[in-house]
């Protein structure tokens, strides 16, 4: 195995782990409907930012999981703050990826699932059309790709 | 570049993983629950000075006291002793009032300030908690500001010694 495939490997353990971890703890809440939700929201607005990246810089995003689990857990700070530091909810947290009026979209976490898959369609569209192999071109990109046939400096 | 066949993989695994996950969510809620889930322990407050307690409840809200009302089914099964910790907690807060459809009483009413009889639901109809998935009565609370206005109400079948007293607590300071 590779340095990339390890790599991969450990960010995939990474972001499962972290995520059953949430689950859980949403779960022992009795909230797995907010999981669900943040996820969602979290996911989709991850990549569509993942899309626009990979659009711009014709190759895809490196950890492109650990974007996924970002946008996660910033969609889910109040939830955080209200366990923490009981910080009851409030209209300004919306700034936390829509935290508040998600909640009320019509066809509630179905919505936000088609949502979620089309983010998903989106970005391997752009990785498909846009991307150009090979185009990795800092250092630590092509240590990660693989590529040990040129000088590293 | 990534090939269409996977592309097509992974876009069809992920839809088929997440809908499985959010059906199997779904149909293991309880039926207590509220049918739209978006309504149930929001954790935010309802605006001050919207809605006014019912005088539904004789003697409650008193002026100048916040309150908490808790709907259950039956009391005698859920206040137990080991209630008793979340009772208290609560009370140094609020007025706590137990309102039991069948009417009965629970074993330890430390903490409590009244136990009264819903075989109606004429009070948790007045404090307008939403109806349960069952269709039966609603277990859940109501929390009432020191000026006698509605500021949080959502059905919740664990409210009641499982753990969800530091939720009703943090609702209550802020309101």
């Amino acid at each position: 195995m590779n340095r990339t495939n390890l790599a991969a490997c450990a960010f995939c353990v990474l972001f499962l782990l972290a995520e059953i971890g949430l689950y859980g703890a949403y779960r022992h809440h009795d909230g797995r409907f907010h999981w669900f939700l943040h996820f969602f929201i979290g996911a989709s607005t991850a990549l569509f930012a993942m899309s626009i990246t990979s659009w711009c810089t014709r190759r895809p995003v490196r950890f492109p999981l650990l974007w996924v689990l970002a946008g996660h857990l910033l969609a889910m700070v109040p939830d955080f703050l209200f366990l923490w530091f009981s910080i009851i909810h409030q209209n300004w947290m919306d700034v936390f990826l829509w935290h508040i009026g998600a909640h009320f979209v019509p066809g509630r976490n179905f919505t936000w699932y088609v949502i979620f898959l089309l983010a998903l369609a989106t970005y391997l569209l752009v990785l498909r059309r846009r991307t150009v192999p090979g185009r990795a071109s800092s250092r630590q990109e092509r240590l990660l790709a693989g590529d040990t046939s040129r000088p590293l400096s | 570049m990534v090939s269409l066949r996977t592309a097509m993989a992974v876009w069809l695994s992920v839809a088929v993983l997440f809908g499985v996950l959010l059906g199997l969510a779904e149909r293991s809620r309880s039926r207590m629950d509220d049918p739209d889930p978006a309504y149930q322990r929001t954790g935010a407050l309802l605006p001050a000075g919207l809605l006014k307690a019912p005088p539904a409840i004789a003697g409650f809200p008193r002026p100048g006291h916040r309150l908490a009302v808790f709907f259950v089914r039956s009391a005698s099964a859920q206040i137990l002793f080991d209630d008793l910790a979340l009772q208290s907690d609560l009370s140094a807060l609020a007025d706590v009032v137990v309102v039991a459809a069948d009417g009965s009483r629970p074993n330890i009413t430390h903490g409590v300030q009244a136990v009264v009889p819903d075989p109606d639901g004429t009070i948790v109809r007045a404090y307008g908690l939403r109806a349960p998935l069952d269709g039966g009565y609603p277990v859940g609370y109501a929390l009432v500001d020191r000026e006698g206005f509605i500021r949080h109400r959502t059905i919740d079948p664990h409210c009641v010694g499982f753990g969800h007293d530091w939720e009703i607590r943090a609702l209550l300071r802020a309101s």
